[in-house]
């Protein structure tokens, strides 16, 4: 440290004008004199430092008035602002009428004991008060804006109108450095660099810089990865398998006569398996990893109402169609079904999709038809996966997506 | 002696159980379908025809079941007050009774869902968590998940919920009134459909604690009032109090 910084750290208490704290509770002096004036610390020591600094003094906190108590004099301050250090505003009807003054005291201790009021208020809405009824939240928020309100209100009142009303300088050390710290500076890191030796050892200096340059590379690493790598074949297909069972969220397999027309109901593949005797069981895939793909809407139309697309005539069982429940969009679930218009919507965009054609994209911003499972219906009368899993892949396009 | 005891039970039994009445009810049902045709040929006909069979403007009413009528009427959608994109609720402007007199007319006119009828015990043994998952899977995406109801397409909407009663509620799932698909009892059978019901009342009655709830989202728009409002203000008071500052 230099001395450099002791100049900087401001005058200590002693002097004339004192730390700001000081010239602030004694702004005038009792004669009415400045309290700062040029003649008052000529001699002092501290306050020609401060004012031989190139850079100006920061005012603090809002010009107020004065109170009776530090009023002495005041008809001086008027006629001669000081220039520097602390200065006093014109009084206000409290600094000259005692009345006004109580009137403000009165006001400032009102307010105070609205906080008051709104704190117990809180406290009492709070464990008396009704959870479920409307005016249980208002009445919280209400108690709490008067208990800190008032609380504000005071301080404004009391700071504003009681509070003397000052105006404080605050000194500013510069920002550039002595030009001997900034030598030293520099002194200690050529030192430093010199003892590190690494001018005089290029062999540790070079492979030094050379690892640093290979570890910055590696950042490149994760970029090459988003071009190498490929999402492989798990999005061409789904959890859908040749002659797996319809069965809804909770694992009914759905049988033919379940849905009446104008029905729907969201349904998910249960696998057959086959146990070591020989007996046929139905695995419902039902984990959310399992739904995610597989989610289909099974729609029971009335009689002749689909227009089955050329190739695909013999895809529904009797009025019932069965298509991806996953936007084509954005991979939204495709549910909203208006049983009059035969329009399903999907809610996250407002893509409108028309079951009788096909759930052909008709409006919004989805552009590809939704996939259509191709249904039959077992011996049991169940609904099955009649050829196995969608001939298309489900859900948003993607970048290999053929 | 036990068998003359045993007859004479069975005799008792008998008179206790035995069906009664069925000529007397037979009786009140034609009443009331009297009473319903002349109800419908001076409220419905117009549109709906004069033997129910439906118009250019109206759905035929034959085979759509008391469920549908009661559903309609007792909403208020019918009759309807003006042609739009869809029935809007409202006041019925029929008394529960004439309701029940048009219900059995059209009932008589082909059979079709009948109204469901709750008994107390059933509604007490509904099971409300089951009738959440129900409603989750089946009603949630167009009613939204507390039933506040949301928009269709070209106007058509799905309603809000909280006015309807369990009766309406199992009507409309097993009727499928205009847009709504129709949810009949081979998907979901009666306990399920009053457990639905019992979740749908459950949740309109739940309270949104903090004024406008958004459909139990929660208080949202205060928040965002108190963020514009609240701070913009204070903003506002800043500026001010910048401007009027002498310096």
């Amino acid at each position: 440290m230099s001395k450099q910084d002791d100049d900087n750290a401001g005058p200590g208490p002693s002097g004339d004008g004192g730390s700001i704290f000081d010239r602030a509770k004694h702004p005038v002096k009792p004669s009415g004199e400045p309290a700062s004036g040029s003649g008052a610390g000529a001699g002092a020591g501290g306050p020609e430092l401060r004012q031989g600094r190139d850079d100006g003094p920061e005012r603090l906190g809002t010009p107020p008035h004065q109170t009776d108590s530090t009023r002495a004099g005041s008809t001086v301050l008027l006629a001669e602002p000081p220039e520097r250090g602390v200065s006093v505003r014109d009084p206000h009807a409290e600094a000259v009428d005692r009345r006004a003054e109580r009137r403000a005291e009165r006001l400032a201790a009102f307010w105070f004991v609205v906080s008051i009021i709104g704190t117990v208020g809180f406290v009492v809405t709070n464990f008396v008060g009704d959870k479920h009824k409307e005016y249980y939240t208002p009445a919280l928020g209400a108690a709490l804006a008067l208990a800190v309100g008032g609380i504000g209100f005071g301080v404004i009142i009391w700071a504003k109108r009681l509070m003397p009303h000052e105006e404080a300088v605050q000194e500013r050390h510069p920002f550039r450095s002595a030009d001997e710290e900034i030598a030293a500076t520099e002194e200690t890191v050529a030192l430093g660099y010199a003892d590190t030796g690494l001018a005089r050892r290029p062999l540790i200096r070079r492979t030094l810089l050379g690892a640093g340059t290979v570890l910055g590379a590696l950042l490149v690493v994760p970029l090459l990865n988003l071009t190498n790598r490929k999402p492989g074949k798990q999005l061409n297909h789904t959890h859908w398998v040749k002659g797996a069972r319809l069965v809804t969220g909770e694992g009914t397999p759905v049988r033919l006569g379940d849905i009446s027309i104008g029905g729907i109901e969201t349904v998910f593949p249960a696998v057959p398996v086959t146990e070591p005797d020989g007996r046929v069981r139905y695995e419902p895939q039902l984990t959310l990893h399992q739904k995610a793909d597989s989610a289909t809407v099974l729609i029971r139309l009335g009689p002749d109402e689909n227009r089955p697309r050329p190739g695909r005539e013999n895809w529904a069982y009797d009025g019932h169609v069965a298509y991806s429940k996953i936007c084509t969009h954005a991979g939204c679930p495709v549910s909203l079904y208006e049983a009059q218009t035969h329009h399903l919507l999907c809610p996250c965009h407002q893509s409108v999709f028309d079951v009788l054609d096909g759930c052909r994209a008709i409006f919004g911003p989805a552009s590809r038809s939704l996939p259509q499972l191709a249904i039959g219906v077992d011996a049991d009368g169940y609904f099955i996966a009649r050829d196995g899993d969608y001939t298309e892949p489900v859900g948003p396009a993607f970048w290999e997506r053929s | 002696m036990v068998l003359l005891v045993a007859l004479a039970a069975t005799g008792v039994l008998w008179t206790a159980f035995a069906p009664r009445g069925t000529a007397e009810d037979t009786a009140a049902t034609n009443e009331a379908v009297r009473a319903g045709r002349a109800l419908y040929l001076q409220g419905c006909s117009s549109c709906h025809g004069l033997q129910g069979q439906g118009g250019n403007q109206a759905p035929s009413l034959i085979g759509v079941g008391s469920a549908a009528v009661d559903f309609q009427v007792s909403t208020g959608r019918m009759p309807l007050a003006a042609p739009g994109a869809q029935a809007k609720r409202k006041d019925p402007i029929y008394s529960q009774t004439q309701i029940d007199q048009l219900a059995a007319y059209i009932d008589s006119l082909g059979g079709g869902p009948k109204k469901p009828v709750i008994d107390e015990a059933e509604w007490d043994d509904a099971d409300l968590a089951h009738g959440g998952e129900l409603y989750r899977a089946n009603c949630a995406q167009c009613h939204q998940a507390a039933g506040a109801g949301a928009p269709l397409t070209y106007g058509k909407y799905a309603p809000d919920l909280s006015h309807a009663t369990p009766t309406q509620i199992i009507e409309a799932m097993r009727t499928g009134p205009e847009s709504m698909p129709l949810f009949g009892p081979g998907q979901i059978d009666e306990a399920d459909a009053v457990a639905i019901a019992k979740y749908v009342r459950h949740v309109s009655e739940a309270s949104g604690a903090g004024g406008h709830d958004l459909g139990k989202y929660g208080p949202v728009p205060e928040g965002l009032l108190a963020w514009l409002v609240g701070i913009g203000g204070l903003l506002a008071v800043c500026l001010w109090i910048g401007a009027r500052q002498k310096v």
